[in-house]
């Protein structure tokens, strides 16, 4: 007998879902049978990206409008949530960026606290604020999965997206531990080079080129590389899997273990 | 609503199937319709597993003798995936510090030289026909304390690692798989306490060992082409037992 996914009938809430990874994890748990409530900034694309899930035969997702920027937004999100799904199963924490795009990429070491404040929030306060908002629930109902898209933990130079986002693996691995008796997980997901709207706005051609001669596979990935991975964690089927950093990078990072 | 994992018609060879976990793979692949080829050091016991796990057929084989690898490479024929599981077959707590050489290198070959050698041996057909899958079994990264199967399980991560990089390009990946304590390994006798103390404040945050299965499932998903862009990376399938956090 083959090895199923077991996810119709579950209900999911990705943020970040109007492109790039957000928008490959929607469409792939959709295609697994998962009723998906998509939420961003720009609800035009996320009524689009609807009408595409379900033309592909998914379930009709649920959309969504949050600037998770805004003051409670994290919050309000939350109650949203439960009221449009009943009850949430599956979050996949895809909202993020890896620069504030009025910000220098290489932040000088005199830069506004603003800034940091900013992309603090946005790449990890965000996460925490709406991952522990819907804990609860999912501990209440024996069946949750966190799913956090984060980035990898080799920083460059001084980018303001890598402290964030090795806080949000330090903070996952230790609300693992607190709630894995209760079939919730937590996992994250740093994200090697993926085709998206963010990278084609900050990677020339040339740029793109060049940083392949350091990916094993030889290229950069797409959204649904990631999607497939979010929706195997999400599945009953990766219960044992909890408090890890699962790259998909195609071997681009350099660590061993 | 049945996933396909795109699977079907590939070949595999999957070591250490005297062990639950290895066995539980044959299974898992061979349900998804891949011939497997089960591979194990007593004859009795992998005629056993062949028939229990729907395996193709078996390779009895020594892993410590000198061209064990070479000659399960070439009985084998080639195969699409490999799975090397021979990490904890022979794992003790409490290594003697004064361990004779021949017994810490028996047990180093057995689990790190023999899938090293293993899989060199059948990687030139898998970038000849620009697919494959290479998985590996390894142990834990926080030595509870002196074994020769934690050096085993650095060596195996830092090769694997390594070997990402020359044979990406050419559609082979190479993962590896880490176990927390799972249900009828050796591993899972031994070290009982980290299972029956703190029952407050469990070692193993899920609160029990693991099934031989739920390893299973993660070694199909990164044998799947849909996880292509998944390589070089050691997956842990412990409950949360590990405590690293990145």
């Amino acid at each position: 007998m083959g090895m199923e996914l077991q996810l119709e009938g579950r209900t999911a809430l990705v943020t970040g879902a109007s492109q790039g990874i957000g928008r490959g994890s929607a469409k792939c748990l959709a295609a697994a049978g998962v009723k998906v409530l998509l939420s961003a900034r720009r609800t035009n694309l996320l009524d689009e990206l609807a009408d595409e899930i379900e033309a592909e035969g998914g379930p009709r997702p649920e959309v969504v409008g949050a600037d998770l920027l805004a003051p409670r937004a994290a919050y309000k999100l939350k109650d949203d949530a439960l009221k449009i799904l009943g009850h949430v199963d599956i979050l996949v924490n895809s909202a993020g960026r890896s620069k504030n795009p009025d910000a220098p990429g290489n932040m000088p070491f005199d830069a506004p606290d603003e800034i940091w404040d900013t992309e603090m929030l946005i790449n990890y306060g965000v996460i925490r604020q709406l991952s522990l908002a819907l804990v609860p629930s999912m501990v209440e109902q024996k069946y949750g999965r966190i799913i956090n898209i984060t980035g990898k933990t080799e920083p460059r130079d001084m980018r303001t997206a890598n402290p964030p986002k090795a806080a949000v693996h330090g903070w996952a691995k230790g609300l693992s531990r607190q709630i894995a008796r209760h079939n919730v997980t937590v996992n994250s997901i740093p994200p090697g080079k993926i085709v998206s709207e963010q990278i084609l706005r900050n990677y020339t051609k040339e740029e793109m080129d060049h940083t392949s001669k350091w990916i094993a596979t030889g290229g950069f990935g797409v959204a649904e590389d990631i999607g497939h991975l979010v929706t195997f964690l999400s599945s009953p089927l990766a219960r044992y899997i909890t408090g890890a950093v699962i790259p998909v990078d195609g071997g681009f990072r350099r660590y061993a273990y | 609503m049945t996933q396909d994992w795109q699977l079907k018609g590939k070949t595999a060879v999957v070591t250490g199937c005297e062990n639950v976990i290895g066995k539980a793979i044959s299974k898992a692949l061979a349900g998804e319709g891949v011939s497997v080829i089960a591979v194990a050091n007593d004859q009795g016991v992998l005629d056993a597993a062949v028939k229990e796990t729907g395996a193709e057929k078996g390779i009895c084989v020594d892993y410590t003798d000198a061209g064990s690898a070479a000659s399960v490479a070439k009985q084998a024929g080639g195969a699409d995936i490999l799975v090397n599981a021979t990490a904890g077959l022979k794992t003790a707590v409490n290594t003697p510090i004064d361990i004779a050489d021949a017994a810490w290198k028996s047990e180093m070959t057995t689990e790190f030289e023999f899938p090293r050698a293993l899989t060199h041996a059948l990687l030139p057909g898998m970038t000849k026909n620009a697919w494959g899958r290479v998985v590996t079994i390894v142990g834990g990264s926080e030595p509870y304390d002196l074994g020769v199967e934690y050096a085993a399980s650095g060596a195996l991560q830092a090769w694997s690692k390594g070997l990402c990089r020359p044979i990406g390009r050419q559609g082979v990946t190479i993962n590896c798989v880490q176990p927390g304590l799972i249900k009828g390994t050796k591993a899972a006798s031994e070290y009982v306490h980290i299972v029956t103390e703190r029952t407050e404040d469990p070692m193993i945050p899920s609160g029990e060992p693991g099934e031989p299965e739920d390893v299973a499932y993660s070694v199909v998903y990164l044998c799947s082409p849909l996880a292509h862009y998944i390589t070089g990376i050691v997956l842990p399938v412990d409950g949360g037992l590990g405590r690293q956090q990145h």
